[in-house]
């Protein structure tokens, strides 16, 4: 092998590393944020009123959609009023098994929620719901596009 | 300039014409012929390598359980009527939501009922594969 071909090689090698570094360091701070923010939401949720509402208005986007256990649709406006109104309140939220995925500036996340309270009529006594949820990076914001929750049933 | 009013054009006709190829004939329609055809090797190509599917009972299958599904028999779609189909692109990332009715059997017992449905799509090279699949239960109207 020529000493030429051997200089060449090493050079794309020690080029191409740290930019692999720095796609992988970027999807883990992507991820960071995206966990940070789903901690944030568990908090305002248990806060409630119209603390949760502000909350949401700015963590979720204007297309946002709710898909509750019965299969019921939420728009944005719909969810900040139950939050204000009182209609949707939660003692308890708990998420597990919790899996991040990023795609360029989405954030896929699914995992087990655990809900004590009332949302748009639906009491949740502590159930266990398997849930998406699509995150959109908009503005430096990850934002809410898409909840699913599916009640998980022997 | 004329040269710009042109690109302006293009961008807003595929713009308009994005969604449009997605619900006729597009990846949406081909996902669902397979699984009424059963067809495993179109869900090979149509769905990502790490597809999970969240199923009505909140139990979750890897993409290589669901072709082994369709492969073996336990999954096996007799008709699938969709409705209120929302097409959403962001990026490289589509979300595509339906109400769909469907007659089903799943480890040999048939089901009838609706569901909300959601599919995350993501463009690996040039294709839309689609990563998630979640269906929610909407119980019969009393």
């Amino acid at each position: 092998m020529k000493p030429r071909f051997v200089i060449v090689v090493l050079l794309v090698i020690a080029l191409a590393l740290p930019a692999t570094m720095l796609a992988q360091g970027s999807k883990a701070e992507k991820e960071k944020e995206v966990r940070a923010v789903l901690d944030e939401t568990q908090k305002a949720v248990l806060k409630g009123g119209v603390e949760a509402a502000a909350f949401f208005d700015k963590y979720n986007a204007d297309d946002f959609t709710l898909i509750g256990p019965n299969g019921a649709v939420q728009t944005k406006a719909e969810n900040l009023e139950g939050f204000r109104s009182g209609k949707t309140g939660y003692q308890k939220m708990d998420f597990s098994d919790v899996k991040v995925r990023i795609y360029g500036n989405t954030a896929v996340v699914t995992g087990i929620v655990k809900f004590i309270g009332e949302q748009a009529g639906v009491k949740y006594t502590g159930n266990q719901y398997r849930f998406t949820r699509v995150f959109v990076r908009q503005g430096g914001i990850w934002k809410h596009v898409l909840i699913q929750n599916t009640r998980i049933t022997p | 300039m004329k040269w710009q009013r042109i690109v302006l054009m293009l961008t807003i006709i595929s713009l308009l014409a994005l969604p449009l190829a997605w619900s006729q004939g597009g990846n949406f329609d081909q996902l669902q012929v397979a699984e009424l055809k059963g067809d495993s090797n179109a869900l090979e190509k149509l769905c990502a390598d790490d597809y999970t599917s969240i199923r009505g009972d909140g139990s979750v299958l890897t993409k290589a359980q669901l072709i082994e599904g369709y492969k073996s028999g336990s999954i096996k779609y007799e008709t699938i009527e969709n409705k209120d189909v929302k097409i959403r692109i962001y990026g490289n990332t589509a979300i595509t939501t339906d109400l769909s009715s469907v007659k089903n059997i799943r480890d040999g017992k048939p089901r009838i009922g609706t569901n909300r449905t959601t599919r995350i799509w993501v463009k690996q090279g040039d294709n839309w594969k689609c990563i998630l699949y979640q269906t929610t239960r909407v119980p019969p109207a009393s």
